[in-house]
């Protein structure tokens, strides 16, 4: 696999898992290093049959899958001995602590790079460990907040919405794992490591650009709104984007101007069906309607009609015939519809992993992209509690049996 | 320290437009690459249309959206369309170390540019295809944005309200997440080619880098048949965990209280009103049972003052809080301005300066280094004489020709 030759020692908590977890898709080995009793994310749920079990948390699974796991304490000095091998033997850390904690426990860049001049290491925190909000206490919901994400989403008037499932942690893992590449490259030609700090707002910050909140106060003194199902379109006008249908919803767009064909062919269809309210006599050609010159209650109107056809199909009904007549439109699935997605299925998308201890095998997401090479894959389930102590500290450190059972008596494993 | 352009040397041919592909060269571009942008007249990327244009006037290259998302790219302009321009880009292919794409699946190999192909100009050569759901399967000529790739991911389930419409998104993540997966699959590749000299074709679909966001959530429905539905805000493990209400024109603040302790330092911080000292209130599954009626309270006491307000209070108290930030504030944001994040980037040919941001990570020897956005065609020249080595009357002929346009 394309990272095969590279380590990485993850002391992450769930606003960092994701990073090692892509990393070990690619190949990489990723030790995750966890306190002795286990991370305490691990109890986090939802759980395997609502059981509350370290053992048995499904999130901890999503996030820590592909990774070799060993119990360390790095609050006593063995333990910070011990780590200290293992940073001679990697390539990249990826950690999540607060700001300035792995320093005060003798630990940071400076003294990995002694041991390690290599050695990549990567923190991710809420604001990026300096400045004047480095101590701001975040969480995701104030990583969201505070990124200009949440502002403009939402109804108006309304309090405004976050993205549920801790979605800051997610982007924040994924471009901790960009930086780590580009560190990597660099080391090729340079030999030398890096350290890199990540902002988990910043994160979604960046996710923002699409939307432009930034640009458009400093262009234009204007402050996005958030509109519900709508939403202000980059080329102007507001635009309904949600349409219910027979069982559910519907995601669908006027298309006008370039897209505009996409909107004689949704017209020609109700047409077919009796259901086009004349719109053909309104408008002849949607691609010479450009958004800019067009009122709003115009494009409301406009709306009405099509969701009025909307609503009386499903959203399987809807999907196929707009396959076949290249109109953009998908349905909105539910999470049965998402596991059954044909798309998914045919490009066997998805990786089953079993899990003995369970007596069961799971299924999860797979990799994030395919190779004619080499394809990242996920080839073990997140580990257990010190599942690979004795094969790391004894087969692979050359620890022995006797140190080891010394450091489990006395915590530090 | 030392701070060199981490990606120097490395040349990219841009075949990408709209969002998902030009995040993915914009981080090339800013740590070092060459990235030569493909469009012509007839096929402009989409993005320089998008709003906001300077002074409001619209015009190709006065999109502040298009300038933000390509800084320190090349353009030129190349009819596809003709034999002699594909003969152009195969010989700029040939001595270039990455393509990059995202056209619906089939459009490269109907130019004449399938990676097999490709790989026979150069073998080590790395390909890109980003798409909505991939390359092959049968919705693969589905074309898509990812706001709708994220409503069929299924990321809407968790999100907004109960019983009422969705809610869209301004952000589809899906754009993000497949340009973030790019770099990382050329980046994980070139080192790959580094050792074995391979080259290789990578296929990345919206749909899938989307699916894993809700992993957690679909298991859950898989093992325990849950249904998880819109959270508002919400979270199993905290409470209070919500926006508020703050003083002011449609102001809010974020709160999460996890912890006990975090409890009671939020308790403080409100000056230990009565309501609060009830003792069903001193642990979370207390919390949880009477949230509605908590979220009341808490609502009543942020109302009273400004988030900015509040936020210093909570933070002060040790309690997560964080402002709902506008365009405006993070405009004026300090922590922002700190870590340099929103640049002014000097010497556009039509704009003069711009604006765009650099990366969430900082690193200590190398950064992102933002170039003026690439307005159309800038470079033909260049790339034409300089890269591909054709004398002034070559390049005339060529733009006669209308192969240049």
């Amino acid at each position: 696999m394309m990272l095969n030759a590279y380590r990485v020692l993850d002391l992450t908590n769930e606003r960092g898992f994701i990073c090692g977890k892509i990393l070990a898709e690619l190949g990489a080995d990723v030790i995750k290093i966890e306190q002795p009793g286990g991370d305490a994310a691990r109890r986090y749920g939802p759980f395997w049959k609502d059981q509350a079990d370290p053992e048995k948390s499904l999130s901890w699974f999503t996030q820590n899958i592909g990774k070799r796991g060993i119990t360390l304490d790095l609050g006593s000095s063995e333990g910070r001995a011990i780590y200290r091998q293992l940073v001679k033997t990697a390539d990249i850390i990826v950690e999540s602590y607060p700001p300035r904690y792995l320093e005060s426990l003798g630990l940071g860049y400076a003294a990995c790079f002694r041991d390690n001049p290599g050695i990549i290491l990567t923190s991710i925190t809420a604001h990026g460990g300096e400045g004047p909000w480095k101590d701001y206490k975040a969480y995701d919901l104030q990583a969201q907040a505070t990124s200009g994400t949440v502002y403009i989403c939402g109804y108006p008037e309304e309090a405004p919405q976050s993205w549920g499932g801790q979605q800051a942690y997610y982007q924040a893992g994924l471009q901790a794992a960009v930086g780590i590449m580009l560190a990597l490259w660099q080391r090729e030609i340079t030999g030398e490591g890096q350290f890199l700090s990540v902002s988990i707002r910043e994160a979604m910050t960046v996710l923002t650009t699409n939307e432009a909140p930034i640009a458009n106060w400093i262009e234009a003194q204007k402050i996005k709104q958030r509109w519900g199902s709508s939403q202000e379109d980059l080329s102007g006008g507001l635009l309904r984007w949600f349409y219910p249908c027979k069982d559910g919803y519907i995601i669908w767009r006027l298309a006008v101007g370039m897209m505009g064909h996409q909107t004689n062919a949704l017209v020609a269809w109700m047409q077919k069906e009796g259901m086009s309210a004349d719109l053909e006599k309104e408008v002849t050609d949607w691609k010479a309607i450009g958004l800019n010159t067009v009122e709003q209650p115009q494009i409301s109107h406009w709306e009405e009609i099509f969701a009025r056809f909307f609503i009386t199909k499903t959203k399987a009904e809807l999907f196929q015939e707009a396959l076949k007549r290249s109109i953009v439109l998908f349905p909105m699935s539910t999470f049965g519809e998402v596991l059954e997605n044909e798309q998914l299925r045919s490009r066997n998308y998805w990786v089953e992993l079993r899990h003995p201890e369970l007596g069961t095998t799971l299924q999860y997401p797979g990799a994030i992209f395919k190779s004619s090479v080499v394809p990242p894959t996920l080839l073990r389930r997140a580990p257990l509690i010190g599942e690979h102590n004795e094969e790391i500290y004894l087969k692979e450190l050359g620890y022995s049996g006797e140190q080891l059972r010394r450091w489990m008596e006395i915590k530090v494993i | 320290m030392e701070r060199k352009a981490a990606l120097k040397g490395l040349r990219i041919v841009d075949f990408s437009w709209q969002v998902m592909g030009p995040v993915c060269t914009k981080y090339l571009a800013d740590f070092g690459a060459e990235v030569i942008k493909i469009e012509s007249s007839r096929a402009f990327d989409a993005a320089r249309g998008n709003l906001p244009y300077r002074e409001g006037i619209p015009g190709v290259d006065r999109s502040c959206h298009y300038a933000w998302l390509n800084t320190g790219k090349r353009s030129i302009t190349l009819n596809l369309k003709t034999p002699q321009g594909i003969e152009v880009v195969k010989k700029l292919i040939s001595l270039s170390d990455v393509v990059v794409e995202n056209f619906t699946p089939g459009t490269m190999e109907k130019l004449g540019l399938s990676y097999d192909t490709l790989k026979q100009i150069n073998p080590g050569l790395i390909m890109v295809r980003l798409s909505g759901v991939g390359q092959d399967g049968p919705y693969r000529l589905m074309p898509a944005l990812g706001n709708f790739i994220g409503a069929w991911a299924g990321l809407h389930n968790v999100f907004g309200l109960k019983g009422r419409e969705p809610i869209i998104s301004y952000l589809p993540h899906s754009d993000y997440l497949g340009g973030h997966a790019g770099v990382i699959a050329i980046l994980a590749s070139l080192l790959y080619r580094r050792k074995t000299g391979q080259g290789q074709c990578l296929d990345i679909s919206m749909l899938e880098v989307t699916v894993p966001l809700i992993a957690p959530f679909l298991l859950d429905y898989l093992v325990n048949q849950r249904d998880t539905g819109p959270l508002d805000n919400k979270s199993e493990a905290a409470c209070p965990h919500g926006i508020y209400r703050c003083a002011g024109q449609d102001r809010w603040c974020a709160i999460s209280i996890f912890s006990d302790e975090e409890w009671s330092n939020f308790v403080k911080a409100l000056g230990n009103p009565g309501w609060a000292e009830e003792p069903g209130l001193q642990s979370l599954a207390g919390r949880k049972a009477q949230e509605e009626a908590l979220d009341r309270e808490v609502e009543a006491w942020t109302q009273k003052q400004s988030v900015e307000e509040v936020v210093r209070v909570l933070q002060a108290h040790g309690v997560a809080a964080g402002i709902v930030a506008n365009g405006k504030d993070l405009w004026e944001d300090p922590q922002l301005q700190s870590r340099n994040f929103v640049r002014l980037v000097e010497g556009h040919r039509e704009l003069n300066q711009h604006y765009s941001a650099a990366a969430s990570f900082q690193m200590s020897k190398t950064q992102p280094e933002l170039k003026p956005a690439c307005c159309f065609g800038q470079d033909n020249e260049y790339v034409f004489t300089q890269i591909l080595g054709m004398s002034d009357v070559e390049f005339i002929q060529l733009l006669e020709a209308g192969v240049i346009l």
